[in-house]
């Protein structure tokens, strides 16, 4: 089942999105459709962390 | 022992190793009190005073030394600007994009700030409840609540959106409306108090002569009471709508942070991923671990930044259970929650708790569903009187109804009472936070 699953490689996945969504912020800074997509966007990336990436910390996966 | 995947919202999370957990949840805890420090005039104000600084936060016995939030000190900390939240605020007033509040029955209210994060996460911290309770893509759900300022199911209905379940709101609806949509659309589960789940049964059997049963519902997510914690008042719900009914417990200013699973191991787990629950001995203040001991709870949420929720002293009063057959490492809190501390009184001598009236009231057949438990004082003596009704179809039975009232409650409260009888339906009704419990007394 879960163990089945690369916990490490999801969280590194969610981490290039984390990034490629600050570069996309930066990029799109005072365009407002840019900005407030991307704060969505970030809040559903940070669920993600919450539920992946502090487990696969703390599990040394 | 482990299910397969799809039983959890978050196989990860939920069956992780104990230890683990709490070593996630001190790095968590450390990291929420920097936050609160660095970010709150409230929390670096109560630190501060206590002489803590967050490198000053390393052990669980750190965590101990960390002082508690109450409700008047977000009172308190909410009359500063910026309004209407105060020194209680972490993040810019503009990042604000949810607002509620907390019902006021204890006082003033509590105002509650979210940003889109902090939605998000109540999103996801509902997501675990739904899951773990059956709710799936294939549902349809109804909500027959009132989305007004009160948190209530708000967060229920963007997590059943999140895990793809259809929502049918039945907001502006009374409860004649909601049960006719409920009946039309054939919904298959939906979200309510114990009170408004026994009466909107009661309601389709007498307004609509219909018997809920029928309707094919499979599953009741209840909150706001304790009832579907109670054995015998979760029976008469399931009995009424002939399906599984769940508890679930949360509250405005902290999240959602517990629920029963389809296993039902009677309680609730704590959601010991997203929330740090710390039982407290009432009269010691020292963490209970052993189960079947009443302890304090204290809550911290560990991501809520807006305003957050570091050590809040709840008022509820709980004790840890043996661990669930579901395969969820996170802790179970044994049929729910036992009580409000403030509700937790001495009555002639004896420590009593309303919930253990509540217990005896639904396991008796020719009970209603309402009664009324008043504490007042006849000269120095205290007096417990509990108004009753009896069911339709029962009236005269009140002398064989008292007696075994009497038998039943001596047993669980070691308490006598006084009885008194209303006719059906005389008794107030609630649709949520019913209010059956009265102490009158002035100095208790």
């Amino acid at each position: 089942m879960a163990a089945q699953v690369n916990l490490r490689e999801i969280a590194n996945a969610i981490s290039n999105i984390m990034q490629e969504v600050d570069k996309l912020k930066e990029m799109g800074s005072g365009i407002k459709c840019v900005e407030m997509n991307v704060v969505r966007m970030s809040a559903m990336i940070k669920m993600l962390e919450l539920d992946i990436t502090d487990v696969a910390d703390v599990l040394g996966a | 022992m482990l299910q397969s995947v799809d039983t959890y919202w978050n196989p990860f999370m939920e069956t992780m190793p104990l230890d683990k957990l709490k070593e996630m949840q001190l790095t968590k805890f450390k990291k929420i009190f920097k936050w609160g420090y660095e970010h709150s005039r409230l929390y670096r104000g109560m630190y501060e005073e206590a002489g803590l600084r967050p490198d000053d936060i390393k052990t669980w016995d750190d965590v101990l030394k960390v002082p508690m939030l109450e409700k008047d000190k977000y009172r308190k900390a909410q009359a500063k600007q910026p309004w209407p939240y105060g020194d209680a605020l972490c993040v810019p007033l503009e990042e604000v994009t949810e607002y509620h509040q907390t019902s006021g029955t204890t006082g003033q209210p509590i105002y509650v700030p979210d940003t889109w994060q902090d939605w998000e996460w109540w999103t996801e911290s509902w997501c675990y409840i739904l899951w773990a309770q059956g709710f799936r893509e294939t549902d349809r759900v109804f909500l027959p609540f009132g989305y007004n300022n009160f948190i209530a199911y708000w967060a229920g209905h963007y997590a059943c959106e999140k895990i793809s379940a259809e929502v049918v709101s039945g907001a502006l609806l009374n409860t004649e409306e909601r049960l006719l949509k409920m009946k039309d659309l054939r919904v298959t589960a939906f979200m309510a108090t114990p009170t408004y789940v026994l009466g909107l049964a009661d309601g389709a059997r007498k307004k609509l002569n219909m018997d809920p049963k029928e309707w094919g519902i499979k599953r009741i997510l209840c909150a706001g009471e304790p009832g579907a914690s109670i054995p015998t008042t979760k029976k008469r719900m399931e009995d009424a709508w002939g399906c599984d009914v769940f508890d679930h417990i949360g509250a405005t200013e902290i999240g959602a942070w517990g629920f029963e699973c389809t296993s039902k191991p009677g309680g609730m787990h704590i959601n010991e991923g997203l929330f740090l629950i710390e039982l407290l001995d009432l009269e010691t203040g020292q963490p209970v671990e052993e189960p079947g001991k009443l302890g304090k709870v204290v809550i911290t949420a560990f991501d809520k930044m807006a305003q957050p929720c570091i050590r809040y002293d709840s008022k509820d009063v709980a004790m840890w259970g043996e661990p669930c057959q579901c395969g969820r490492t996170f802790r179970v809190l044994k049929g729910g929650i036992q009580g409000r501390i403030d509700h937790i009184t001495k009555v002639k001598g004896v420590l009593f708790s309303p919930v253990a009236v509540e217990e005896v009231v639904r396991s008796m057949p020719q009970l209603g569903d309402e009664y009324e438990l008043i504490v007042d004082k006849v000269g120095d003596i205290d007096r417990i009187t509990l108004k009753y009704e009896l069911a339709p179809g029962c009236e005269g039975q009140e002398k064989e109804t008292e007696t075994e009232l009497a038998r039943l409650l001596r047993l669980k409260t070691n308490l006598n009472y006084e009885y008194e009888s209303h006719p059906y339906e005389s008794l107030p009704r609630y649709q949520v936070k019913a209010k059956r419990f009265k102490d009158l007394r002035n100095n208790h």
